[in-house]
């Protein structure tokens, strides 16, 4: 396998994760979680009642 | 690079870990912990899995030799609307009526933390920060 293939799919995945972990992170806060952070909440689970949530190439069947 | 792969090795453990804020009750859950950290995880597992099919998809060439993850992710493809519509159903359905449902709200998020989890795995593999999870 081409290693500079390789190298991408480390690297991406990565990147992947990194981006996860804030996000991830918020599941363990602590202190008072405000109603800004409640609605942000709220609207990121709307958001996936939506068929954009799961439009996207990288829904398709692989074909494999 | 180290502190960022001891970041990457805590993903899976956060994925099914329970915070303990306490809640502004004049926010929209008006203190409903339970609703509040159930769409913590319904939210969190969809970014992952979401994350975990667009990398397999746009690196599918690099993962020619790996047809576990492609199987996977197409796994994934095929059941990630289900697994979401079926939390997000038992999920307004807790909201509405909170005596009841909790029990079958927790199994859906069961079975969207195992899928993430696995993702996750495949994820954190690529990275070579731990090995290939069995699928």
């Amino acid at each position: 396998m081409n290693p500079a293939l390789i190298f991408a799919a480390i690297d991406g995945a990565t990147a992947i994760l990194a981006a996860a972990l804030p996000e991830l992170a918020k599941l363990a806060q602590s202190g008072t979680i405000t109603p800004e952070d409640q609605q942000a909440r709220l609207d990121k689970i709307n958001t996936l009642r939506t068929d954009a949530a799961f439009t996207g190439p990288e829904w398709d069947p692989s074909g494999a | 690079m180290k502190t960022l792969k001891l970041g990457l090795v805590g993903v899976i453990g956060l994925i099914t870990l329970i915070g303990c804020a306490a809640l502004d009750p004049a926010g929209p859950y008006e203190g409903d912990q339970v609703l509040y950290q159930a769409d913590g995880a319904i939210t969190s597992s969809y970014e992952i899995l979401h994350a975990f099919a667009k990398w397999e998809h746009d690196r599918r060439p690099a993962l020619a030799g790996a047809p576990e993850i492609t199987a996977y992710a197409d796994h994934v493809r095929a059941h990630s609307r289900e697994w979401i519509a079926s939390a997000l159903a038992l999920r307004d359905a807790y909201a509405l009526d909170p005596s009841g449902g909790a029990q079958d709200l927790q199994r859906a998020l069961a079975i969207l933390r195992e899928a993430a989890r696995q993702a996750a795995q495949y994820l954190l593999a690529a990275t070579g920060t731990e090995p290939p999870a069995s699928p």
